[in-house]
């Protein structure tokens, strides 16, 4: 005997002997069981559709629209549903005055390249606010007053460039191998061959200095 | 008020001044770092002395002339004052190049390129003892080419040249041990 509530579509149903040790389904199972059937023939159900996204073809909707927008006569096609609302949204939005930083995504959008190609006027009482605040703040300093801090500003421009000529105390992070003679790194008790050598000074010296180099890079970045 | 008020306001304004450029004369300009530019040119360095050393031992020394001149002749760092590493390494080069001509017979090239090596180290170093040494050596050679050739007085001139250039070189290193060791002194 077979039980049609165990069946897949398209396959033969399982024979009861098989399941003699299941308990009967109660109603809240055969219900479920029945909406899955209808999403999945539907293709509305979520991890079904998902994997028939991933490894099968694409629905004959999403082909058409792909197509169309591959053609370029996406701009032809007939709008959603949810296009429909998000326009409408839209529209709304714009009839008022929105500011900038307001709505939607799509709002700010529009109201910025709007702007940017026909700005409205000002509201009057907006335009007066500005004018009023701008005037307000704008109070001109007397002059003894700019002397005053012009001449603070020299002092500390005049302090600040002493301070970075002038020899001090620096710490050892901010010490910076600096180019300067190469005759430390050679033994003074031993004078150059008169001949040959050159080779091995000049491989001396540049490997020193690489390894200075790198000092000053890691020093820069804060890193030693 | 109102007719001093200006030349007051002149005075203050160069009395700033002054401070301003005041501590930019305290003190001349640190030696630059370290920099890329510099590794640039000690690698350079590097490569030509190996490939001088390269076709010395294939016995081409046109060959490792050229890669020394490439050197001394091509860019440096430093605008118009070398860095003292550059200055000390085309100094040691001047000097290998003119034990290379030397050894051809190239002695008034020779004797150019210890100069050119000279002019670039005039503080008392190892690099401008060695040049004066290899200025004895040029004179030793040419001493030997002269006697060869059987002239007896250029060869004693030169000679003599030589003798006077190691002394210059004995004094210099000299100089730098009895610094070394006053700097070691506690």
């Amino acid at each position: 005997m077979k039980d049609p509530r165990f069946s897949a579509p398209g396959t033969a149903p399982l024979e009861l002997s098989e399941m003699d040790d299941e308990p009967p389904f109660d109603e809240a199972e055969l219900a479920h069981a029945a909406e899955t059937r209808r999403a999945l023939e539907e293709g509305t159900e979520p991890v079904a559709a998902a994997l028939q996204a991933a490894v099968g073809e694409p629905s004959p909707f999403d082909h058409a629209a792909l197509l169309a927008l591959a053609l370029g006569e996406a701009a032809d096609a007939a709008a959603s549903p949810e296009e429909q609302g998000a326009a409408e949204r839209l529209r709304g939005e714009l009839d008022g005055v929105p500011r900038p930083t307001e709505g939607s995504p799509e709002l700010r959008v529009t109201s910025a390249l709007r702007a940017a190609w026909a700005p409205r006027d000002l509201p009057a009482l907006r335009h007066e606010l500005l004018v009023t605040r701008a005037l307000s703040s704008a109070k001109r300093p007397p002059r003894r007053m700019f002397a005053f801090v012009a001449g603070a500003l020299a002092l500390a421009a005049s302090v600040g460039l002493a301070w970075r000529v002038l020899p001090g105390p620096s710490s050892p992070a901010d010490a910076v191998a600096v180019s300067r003679s190469t005759a430390s790194l050679f033994d003074p008790m031993t004078p150059f061959p008169r001949q040959g050598g050159t080779s091995e000074r000049v491989d001396r010296i540049a490997t020193a200095r690489a390894s200075e180099l790198r000092d000053n890079r890691f020093a820069a970045w804060g890193v030693r | 008020m109102s007719a001093r008020w200006p030349a007051f306001r002149r005075l203050v304004w160069a009395l700033l001044l002054v401070l301003l450029v005041l501590p930019l004369g305290c003190q001349s300009s640190p030696a630059p770092p370290v920099d890329p530019a510099l590794l640039a040119f000690l690698s350079a360095a590097r490569s030509s002395h190996h490939k001088a050393d390269a076709a010395e031992r294939s016995q081409d020394p046109k060959l490792a002339m050229a890669a020394l001149d490439d050197l001394v002749h091509g860019p440096r760092p430093g605008s118009g004052t070398e860095p003292p590493e550059v200055a000390e390494v085309l100094a040691d080069t001047w000097a290998r190049l003119a034990d290379l001509r030397s050894a051809r017979g190239q002695f008034d090239a020779a004797f150019a390129d210890v100069d050119a090596g000279l002019a670039l180290v005039p503080a008392i170093t190892y690099f401008r003892g060695h040049l004066l040494e290899v200025r004895g050596l040029v004179h030793e050679r040419r001493a030997a080419e002269r006697r060869a050739a059987g002239d007896e007085a250029g060869a004693a001139a030169d000679e003599k040249a030589a003798i006077a250039a190691f002394d210059e070189a004995i004094s210099l290193q000299g100089a730098v041990i009895e610094r070394a060791l006053g700097e070691g002194a506690p």
